[in-house]
């Protein structure tokens, strides 16, 4: 994570790209939260609704499999990865499928599903403009919402331009227009549709799409088979609930106040209809996400929507971007869920790379804590003897000085010398290790040479004055107003 | 589930899948003791922040602007909403002015060929004869060189300048989404205020429709807001990615659903 981060922070084009794109994003959603109004009240309810239908979630899964069942699909159970990423690859090959187009979807990401698919010898093409873009550069989305948002144009026109077999101009329109021949042809000629699920709905056996491109629509309704990934915790209870997400989940994730395209999708084509997929298969994937049920520090983190609203607003993520995370899911969401879901020795250095400064958990539509949540994932791993060696010194240094008024004030006196080879004006520069990983980057102000515990007794009684003569002047402007 | 075509084995049970969770709940289950039920918070009968009615409630508050309004109010809004988002919405008065719009749009356009998905609305309003005057050809659903697609829809959300179409209606899913533009007809009385009057309406809809599957929705909705759209080129809005670049709505003031969309006046 270290070295990724520190990558990163070179990239000057990334960071700009990455800065410009989260900037609007933020500026949007507050703009189009601050239009609905009621915004606490809206939060409150998509948190009640995620809770109940996560609190129950076997019962609700129960009833999503029998009404997707009723309405003519088909549920198949998937414990890990390896299980729902087989299941796929052995249904295409069994029907003797080469070509599945695909909607965006995190959770294949998560599954590794394009891997699996194209080491089988089918064609898989991502037909998200942004995810399209990334597979032809061979590189990986950095953003739950905006995937590509890390590439900037020029790199953008050589992908496409490769395709093209010619340079393509530098026009939105032109390049738009040539991305939609490319995928609308592969869209006729795919034999099976590949999409996520971002909300299944129990009551109706219902499962949502959310695209603006069309992407989702195109893959749900173009091919005769449609297979849906969704991982176990996308539920909402009853109809209604998918309307109190509708709100909050554009709002919060772009500033629309609605996604240019939400399809639900109950079932496969019905008699009569004239178009639509004949087939849909619904693959519920549990992956991890069962261990953090009854866990009451983190059973919340479930409730996310995929919003990527704490990606927007987090210092980090907005500096380091989405690939430094190392992991499918970044920001202040991925900090906490990719260690929870994966591997904490893999992921476990991700809750320590945050500032705790909370803002992630006020954009959250669905409030979860997820500062909170960092805190908690940090002692797991203090716990679990993670932490690095200088640290442990560190703080064992730290309370040394800190449990005893006299120790501290020479300790203050001591650091004060040791400091002062390296002092300048009111700063510290330079200085052995550790203290050169600050201050290469960082201001790091010198002890004043009179500290404020030295000097406090003078300043209490300054203060006692002060307060007497405030105490007595309001008591005589008390006696003036009885006067009148 | 036995009459559909072999597939692989199922790596997983659902009993075993539900065994897992239950273990979880019943292990240290404190975060999961609510009482075990189908009711919903963030709906009606839900309580303190959704306010008495729910969802409902809610949208009724916050869109001060046009719940309870009037048609001619709903469609101000649509209009404005659905202009904001690089869509196009008026209101027409009477069929003649529907027919001189078309007649223009076609005209004026590259649009030649012409799906039309026949349900009573778009019936109703004898298009045929009107485009097929300015060249236009009619081309089937789902052909893939169509340039425009003209349906109906259930209902439209004013709020957001959203259409709604359900896939039990003539259109499908195909005639709203394959052509470059989509213009839809929509009669004046088919407004609702926010998505949760779209929502009921479309469940009051499935229970009429089968009494016995009460719950059992069309197997495709869509809610539609505006033309097609990506900012995936660095930023750049961009039109008609998949969908259509173009989208034209013409909300229908003469229409009376009750005789058959003849003016009731």
């Amino acid at each position: 994570m270290r070295q990724r981060a520190a990558a990163a922070l070179l990239d000057p084009t990334m960071r700009n790209s990455v800065h410009q794109a989260t900037g609007t994003l933020r500026a949007r959603r507050e703009a189009a939260v601050a239009e609905l109004g009621h915004w606490e009240a809206w939060r409150d309810a998509a948190r009640r609704a995620r809770a109940h239908a996560i609190a129950q979630l076997d019962h609700y899964l129960e009833r999503f499999a029998a009404q997707v069942e009723r309405a003519g699909g088909h549920v198949i159970w998937a414990d890990d990865a390896a299980q729902a990423s087989g299941w796929i690859r052995d249904f295409l090959v069994s029907r003797g499928f080469g070509r599945v187009v695909k909607s965006k979807s995190m959770l294949t990401e998560e599954i590794g599903l394009n891997e699996v698919l194209e080491t089988a010898g089918l064609q898989v093409t991502e037909t998200d403009l942004g995810e399209f873009i990334l597979q032809l550069a061979g590189d990986a989305p950095s953003h739950i919402v905006t995937p590509a948002i890390h590439r900037d144009r020029q790199t953008i026109i050589a992908s496409l331009s490769q395709l093209a077999g010619e340079p393509l101009p530098d026009e939105t329109a032109a390049l738009t227009a040539f991305a939609r021949g490319v995928l609308r042809e592969r869209f006729l000629a795919a034999e099976a549709g590949i999409t996520g699920v971002n909300f299944g709905v129990a009551e109706t056996g219902s499962i949502c799409l959310v695209t603006n491109e069309g992407n989702g629509r195109m893959v749900s309704t173009v091919p005769p088979v449609q297979i849906a990934v969704m991982g176990m915790e996308r539920l909402v209870a009853g109809w209604e609930d998918l309307g109190v997400m509708l709100n909050v989940l554009a709002r919060s994730a772009t500033g629309q106040k609605q996604t240019t395209y939400v399809s639900v999708t109950t079932g496969p084509r019905r008699p009569g209809e004239p178009d639509g997929p004949e087939e849909l298969y619904v693959v519920v994937v549990d992956n991890g996400r069962s261990a953090l049920l009854g866990d009451p520090h983190v059973q919340e983190v479930l409730h996310c929507i995929r919003c990527g609203a704490c990606l927007n607003v987090c210092p980090v993520y907005r500096e380091i971007g989405g690939h430094a995370y190392g992991s499918v899911y970044s920001g202040p969401i991925g900090a906490v869920l990719s260690p929870l879901l994966g591997d904490l020795a893999e992921h476990g250095d991700l809750p320590q790379a945050t500032s705790l400064c909370g803002a992630c958990a006020e954009a959250c539509p669905v409030k979860i804590p997820l500062h909170d949540m960092l805190v908690e994932l940090r002692d797991r791993a203090n716990e679990a003897g993670q932490t690095r060696v200088g640290e442990r010194w560190a703080f064992r240094v730290w309370r040394f000085f800190f449990s005893s008024a006299g120790r501290l004030r020479w300790g203050a006196r001591l650091a004060r010398a040791l400091l002062a080879p390296f002092r300048q004006g009111d700063h510290i520069h330079g200085g052995p290790e550790p203290l050169a990983s600050w201050t290469k980057t960082r201001n790091f102000p010198a002890l004043k040479s009179q500290l404020f515990r030295d000097e406090w007794p003078r300043l209490q009684h300054q203060l006692d004055r002060l307060y007497d003569q405030y105490a007595t002047g309001r008591s005589a402007g008390e006696e003036e107003d009885q006067r009148d | 589930m036995t009459d559909g075509p072999a597939v692989p084995p199922a790596p997983s049970s659902r009993a075993a899948f539900l065994a897992r969770i239950r273990h979880r709940f019943g292990v240290t289950g404190e975060a999961a003791q609510a009482a075990k039920g189908d009711q919903s918070p963030g709906t009606p009968g839900g309580d303190e922040a959704g306010g008495r009615g729910g969802l409902g409630a809610l949208e009724a508050r916050s869109y001060a602007t046009t719940a309870g309004a009037e048609p001619p109010t709903l469609a101000r809004r649509f209009c404005r909403e659905l202009a904001a988002v690089s869509g196009e919405g008026r209101v027409v008065e009477e069929p003649a002015a529907l027919h001189a719009a078309l007649h223009r749009l076609v005209a004026d356009g590259e649009a030649r060929k012409v799906m039309l998905a026949e349900d009573e609305v778009v019936t109703g309003c004898r298009l045929e004869a009107v485009l097929a005057a300015v060249g236009a050809e009619m081309v089937a659903a789902g052909d893939p060189q169509a340039e425009l697609g003209i349906t109906g829809a259930t209902a439209a959300i004013a709020e957001t300048g959203t259409l709604v179409l359900t896939s039990d209606a003539p259109w499908g899913r195909g005639v709203s989404l394959l052509p470059p533009h989509h213009v839809a007809l929509v009669p004046l009385s088919r407004l609702v205020s926010g998505v949760s009057g779209a929502l009921a309406l479309l469940r009051a809809r499935s229970l009429l429709a089968a009494g016995d599957n009460p719950v059992l929705l069309p197997s495709s909705i869509n809610l539609i807001t505006g033309p097609s759209r990506s900012a995936d080129l660095a930023g750049e809005l961009s039109l008609g990615v998949h969908g259509p670049g173009r989208v034209t709505v013409f909300i229908l003031a003469w229409w009376d659903e009750e005789r058959d969309g003849q003016a009731s006046r």
